[in-house]
């Protein structure tokens, strides 16, 4: 799971930055990308995704801060999903199944030469 | 778990990076160019044999693609069908003369998010299948080394030229 924790951590990033510099459109595209990955991690299902999709479609055609507040409101809850996803993350770190197979964090190697 | 050949390790991991610092349908198409991939190195028949058998948090979407995989409303004809919308976003973000997406008056612009507003932002199952296809390989171990990241994309250059900048002045 190191690499989708990396990539989570990539877009959480970048949205955060978006924010800042009020690019709203790349904004909620890069959330909605970090939620998509949640929900796999989590198993959780959304009953809201056909109008989310649609309200970020028309947010891409012609931005405007009604429809942004609009998807505000869904995405307070969907940062729920993102939490608890990330605290699945941090279990299985804490579990050692976050490297998978091999690179247990307290894995010593031992190297021999004769 | 499957272990990779480094060749295609390292171009999965370049993908996985264009895809998360890319937006606005450019990342999917880098996303579906992953799953490709994947497909072709790992062998379709291996990847239904595995999501049939997935026992994760979203086994049952992975057991529903992994059975409905060869089916006319299964995830193979969808990608396939997937494929012209992405790759006329692309088309239309590569010829953008401003990547960084801030001038918005500019016709290509519009061109690219005529087109980008077509592709859904949250696709269960090809997320789902996406989770999958690292998780199952030995890719889910590593971490994505920070120049494969397009970080100069969304900053529209800018910072690269100053540097360039600085540059010739030492050397001079």
């Amino acid at each position: 799971m190191k690499l989708i924790s990396g990539i989570i951590n990539k877009k959480i990033e970048l949205y955060n930055e978006m924010e800042l510099t009020h690019e709203y459109i790349k904004s909620v595209w890069h959330f909605y990308s970090v939620y998509s990955i949640c929900l796999v991690l989590t198993g959780l299902k959304d009953k809201h995704i056909k109008k989310k999709n649609l309200l970020i479609s028309s947010l891409i055609s012609s931005f405007s801060f009604s429809k942004y507040s609009k998807l505000q409101k869904y995405m307070k809850n969907d940062f729920i999903i993102i939490n608890s996803a990330l605290h699945l993350l941090e279990e299985l770190k804490e579990d050692g199944d976050f490297y998978g197979d091999y690179d247990m964090p307290d894995m010593i190697a031992i190297s021999q030469y004769d | 778990m499957i272990n990779l050949n480094p060749i295609f390790q390292q171009l999965a991991q370049r993908k996985i990076a264009f895809f998360s610092s890319s937006v606005l349908g450019n990342d999917i198409y880098y996303m579906k160019e992953f799953v490709d991939i994947m497909i072709n190195v790992v062998g379709e028949d291996e990847i239904i044999k595995l999501l049939k058998n997935d026992k994760s948090n979203n086994s049952s979407v992975n057991n529903k693609i992994g059975n409905d995989w060869h089916k006319s409303i299964g995830i193979k004809k969808s990608l396939s069908k997937f494929d012209k919308l992405v790759e006329q976003t692309k088309s239309a973000y590569d010829l953008l003369e401003d990547k960084s997406l801030k001038k918005k008056e500019k016709p290509d612009y519009k061109n690219f998010t005529n087109k980008s507003k077509n592709i859904t932002a949250i696709k269960p199952n090809l997320y789902s299948l996406f989770v999958f296809l690292i998780t199952c390989t030995s890719l889910n171990r590593m971490s994505i080394p920070q120049e494969y990241y397009k970080i100069l994309e969304h900053r529209g250059n800018k910072p690269m030229l100053g540097m360039d900048k600085k540059r010739v002045e030492l050397d001079n």
